[in-house]
């Protein structure tokens, strides 16, 4: 494990996940944390205080204390909230065996940093079904048991069935919800898998049973993850921040995998 | 002397601003530029030697994508990049690199990443009516 540690020139913070989690809470305001175990953390990494942050830290925090903008990003298996507002894009990284990090930048990065960790970039284009329809219930299992090195031979249909089988590289999840101006939608939601076939999308559907898996090019992944900004006319400008039951907070292993493979 | 042309569509300017690097930058015609950190538009290049291939990265480049084309009658390949400009913003390059006449053609869109989706069709509208001739 490392210890705490601030970089001054960009702002990012590495501390253990407990912490980073009660900054979260207090500085959003969603509710109370041990705020001295903050402060010593944050003394001891060189990043000043709850009360007078460094002034990099400061911009850190700047999106969390007024989000317009929440996000939640899974991968790995691990759900991350993030938040952006005033120009300002902040992540709460989850790194396994590592102290997490509080990571910022300007808000206009998001999709290339998105690209960047979620490895988008060249994949095969061999021929694939348009969409492939499937119990939703086995593409999780499927997916978690491949998060656990497990074995998801037979689960879904071909050709995506060996694809996750024998080629799965990852899973992620990328949802973006702010105040919707009047007849707007109030968020967006994308889910894909990585393999060594493709990129896949996933679609939820309604019946909360079904999903639809389609292949999608690594640029069509990237021009959708830009879209996790929306535009300002999507907004309700006069919010003032996005309501606090809709900010994201904390994260953590995401629930349906666990539960996919506690079954 | 190698030299093109294209349909600028009413999108970007009919005369060219020569670069330092000797490509030609057809910027967005005034009445669609917007603030940001890069010059949106269309730029040619033609370098000596058929050799059409993808370009090394930098540091702060990311490649996104690759795949096979067709540009100007000739098969292509076409890449997209992100540039991060001095950790200050992020600039999208879409290219097309292609071999013919003898010579390598590379045929950038660009333009800042937060104005991309408005940008991308037409600048890629343009760049679909290139014509290079030896």
């Amino acid at each position: 494990m490392s210890g705490p540690a601030f970089n001054a020139e960009t702002g990012l913070l590495t501390a253990p996940r407990e912490v980073i989690a009660a900054l979260a809470t207090i500085v959003t305001g969603a509710g109370e944390a041990d705020a001295a175990e903050v402060d010593a953390v944050l003394a001891a990494a060189g990043a000043g205080s709850l009360a007078e942050p460094h002034p990099k830290l400061a911009d850190a925090l700047t999106p969390m204390r007024s989000p317009i903008i929440g996000i939640r990003l899974g991968k790995t298996g691990y759900v991350m909230p993030g938040w952006v507002g005033g120009g300002r894009f902040t992540l709460h990284v989850y790194r396994g065996g590592d102290d997490d990090q509080l990571v910022p930048m300007p808000a206009e990065h998001l999709a290339h940093f998105l690209a960047w960790l979620l490895d988008i970039g060249p994949r095969p284009r061999d021929p694939r079904p348009e969409e492939t329809t499937v119990d939703a219930a086995a593409l999780d299992q499927a997916v978690a048991n491949r998060l656990a090195e497990r074995s998801s031979h037979g689960l879904l249909p071909e050709p995506l069935d060996s694809a996750i089988a024998h080629g799965f590289r990852d899973w992620w999840l990328a949802g973006s919800r702010w105040t919707p101006a009047p007849d707007a939608p109030g968020e967006l939601m994308l889910e894909g898998i990585d393999t060594d076939a493709g990129l896949w999308s996933v679609q939820r559907l309604e019946d909360g049973t079904t999903a639809i898996v389609r292949p999608v090019t690594p640029m069509g992944t990237f021009l959708a993850l830009g879209d996790l900004l929306p535009s300002n006319h999507l907004i309700d400008g006069s919010a003032p921040r996005l309501a606090l039951e809709l900010t994201p907070v904390v994260g953590g292993h995401a629930a349906w995998v666990t539960q996919a493979l506690s079954g | 002397m190698a030299t093109y042309r294209f349909d600028p569509l009413g999108i970007v300017e009919t005369e060219p601003v020569v670069l330092d690097d000797g490509s030609t930058l057809h910027e967005l015609v005034h009445e669609l530029r917007a603030p940001g950190a890069s010059r949106a538009g269309v730029s040619v290049r033609a370098d000596p030697g058929p050799e059409a291939s993808v370009a090394a990265l930098g540091p702060d480049e990311l490649l996104i994508d690759v795949e096979p084309a067709e540009l100007a009658g000739a098969p292509a390949v076409r890449t997209l990049v992100l540039v991060q400009l001095g950790g200050v913003a992020t600039v999208v390059l879409e290219q097309w690199r292609l071999d013919a006449g003898g010579r390598r053609w590379t045929a950038t869109a660009t333009g800042d990443l937060a104005l991309w989706p408005r940008l991308a069709p037409g600048l890629r509208a343009v760049i679909a009516t290139l014509e290079v001739e030896p």
